[in-house]
């Protein structure tokens, strides 16, 4: 098992963000998550990179605790997210925005030894998605498309990726860059057997890309299943579905 | 490599002055260096990974009370008091880094500051040790006070200052800094230990300060705590400023302007602050680039404005 979440509950003052969820994942498995706004599917992201510590319940990645160790230390064991709203290094260009997660991943003492081997990925990412002629530029410079693709390349860039979080990563994104989206997780799924975590309302992507789907209300898991039994199911309409 | 041999040429040409300038310019570059160094420190800490210490001007006080006092009550020669300047500086530092670790700018900013205001005022009540504003009287590293062979030194310990902030800004860790800087929770996401990469930072820069600090009580000889005074981290934080907040030469463009525009206004009496705080809110409100930035721009709307 890669990933195990255990009865996680996380709550907000008088607010129970998420209440008992049990997650787990295999490698190379591409997993959705769906549910209204406020369900608590970002609350769920930040709890299994690190950002919160849960109340209670707990987190394995590869059968080792990771609930409660700093997102850093996650990220260091292959675990990483991009964010809902897309979070970059402004000032940094969009290549530094690369180099930075593969010199965090080796360390300052290593860095200048995979310097060659950084290059060459960012090199080889930036033509992937198209950023190449924005490589230089400071991160806040380029569109909103783009931010998000160098979000979601940066990820990429880590070597030892197992299990990618993605918050919304279609959200107000243009087709075209969709499209670059699913190549890029499909590549680094099939070549070295990343699993991904997708929260998204897209239904058509879910469709084509998750083998199950969660179905997250109120804080708690309702139901997990293929995208089609999900559909089908009438409290899932009318919790969710029928929102919409 | 071409940015390194222009600046050790500028080094080597600046090495030359004592021969042609009078003692009262060689002063006054003297104490430009001393600043280059400390706006140096404060432009790593604050201007590249967004640690807004407002305590610099006292970790060059704590060199130079280490040395000071060291040399003064233990009769040690003058190299030991400044390694131990050094090491108490950098010690001093890591516990600062530690304590402040968790804060966000404001807090950091008024934590460091009620820390220096502490160490300042301690300075002066503890006469009995410090001799406070009596002054503790220092002996000079060159025997005389001349300002020649300290306007050497001095101008070595810039140039060491600008050469590890311009290699740091050039690897890995700069990158790491501006990530920091830029978004914590982010560079944290991505992996880089920021605890580490912050309390890291603190430490060496309040080693360089004290350093420096430490030369600094060798050559005043008399040491007061005027050299912990907050006016000292209003004119780096100007210097800074002036010269391009974040980039490795905003001390080298700074410092020399704001310290000959305090020489020149001295004669007005304490107008210099006021003038100085005018100078970073119009910075600060048209380019956050400093004062090269800001003239490029105001030529290029200028010539905008003809070709119009
Ligand atoms: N840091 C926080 N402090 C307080 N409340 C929070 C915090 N983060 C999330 N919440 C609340 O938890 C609930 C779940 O939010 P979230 O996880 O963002 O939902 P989703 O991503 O499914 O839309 C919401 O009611 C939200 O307001
Ligand atoms: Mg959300």
């Amino acid at each position: 098992m890669l990933l195990e979440v255990r009865g996680v509950s996380k709550r907000f003052g008088g607010l129970q963000a998420t209440r008992d969820v049990s997650l787990a994942l295999n490698a190379g498995e591409i997993r959705g998550l769906i549910g209204p706004n406020g369900a608590g599917k970002t609350t769920l992201a930040n709890l299994i990179t690190g950002i919160y510590a849960p109340d209670s319940g707990e987190i394995r990645l590869r059968e080792r605790r990771i609930d409660g160790a700093r997102p850093s230390a996650i990220a260091h064991r292959g675990l990483l997210r991009t964010f809902q709203n897309t979070r970059l290094f402004g000032n940094l260009s969009a290549r530094e925005n690369l180099l930075v997660t593969i010199y965090a991943w080796c360390g300052l003492a290593a860095a200048a030894r995979m310097r060659d081997e950084a290059e060459r990925r960012a090199a080889h990412l930036l033509q992937l998605t198209r950023l190449d002629a924005v490589a230089e530029l400071p991160a806040r410079a380029l569109s909103g498309g783009q931010r998000a693709l160098l979000q979601l390349a940066s990820g990429f860039m880590h070597p030892e990726l197992a299990l990618y979080v993605l918050d919304e990563p279609f959200a107000g994104i243009n087709p075209v860059f969709v499209e670059t989206i699913l190549e890029l997780l499909e590549h680094h799924r099939k070549h070295r057997g990343v699993a991904y975590l997708v929260v998204s309302h897209e239904m058509e992507i879910m469709r084509r890309i998750c083998d199950r789907v969660a179905v997250m209300i109120e804080g708690a898991i309702f139901l997990e299943g293929s995208l089609e039994e999900i559909v089908a199911d009438e409290a899932v309409i009318d919790a969710y579905l029928g929102r919409i | 490599m071409k940015t390194v041999a222009l600046g050790a040429a500028a080094v080597l040409l600046l090495a030359t002055l004592p021969g042609v300038a009078n003692p009262s310019l060689l002063h006054l570059l003297t104490i430009t260096f001393y600043y280059v160094v400390l706006a140096t420190s404060w432009n790593l800490l604050a201007g590249m990974t967004g640690q807004f210490s407002l305590a610099t001007q006292t970790f060059a006080a704590i060199g130079a009370y280490t040395t000071g006092l060291t040399v003064y009550y233990l009769h040690v020669p003058i190299w030991a008091g400044i390694l131990a300047a050094v090491a108490v500086s950098l010690l001093c530092g890591f516990v600062l880094g530690v304590l402040v670790l968790r804060m966000r700018t404001i807090y950091l900013a008024i934590a460091t500051w009620a820390f220096a205001e502490t160490v300042h005022i301690s300075l002066g009540a503890a006469y009995n040790l410090t001799r406070g504003e009596l002054g503790l009287s220092v002996p000079p590293l060159f025997g005389s006070l001349e300002p020649a062979p300290y306007f050497e030194v001095f101008l070595i310990l810039a140039a060491l200052a600008t050469l590890t902030a311009w290699s740091i800004a050039r690897s890995p860790l700069g990158s790491f800094m501006r990530a920091i800087k830029d978004d914590e929770l982010r560079a944290e996401s991505v992996g880089i230990d920021t605890v580490r990469v912050k309390i890291f930072v603190f430490t060496l820069t309040s080693g360089m300060t004290g350093l420096a600090g430490a030369f600094y009580a060798h050559y005043v000889a008399i040491l007061s705590p005027n050299i912990a005074d907050f006016s000292v981290i209003g004119t780096i934080i100007t210097m800074v400023i002036v010269g391009g907040i974040g980039t490795v030469a905003a001390p080298l463009i700074g410092a020399p302007i704001v310290e000959t525009l305090g020489a020149l206004l001295s004669r007005y009496g304490e107008w210099d602050l006021a003038i100085f705080a005018a100078i970073v809110i119009v910075l600060m409100r048209t380019s956050t680039g400093g004062i090269v930035e800001a003239g490029r721009r105001l030529l290029s709307r200028l010539r905008q404005a003809q070709t119009t």
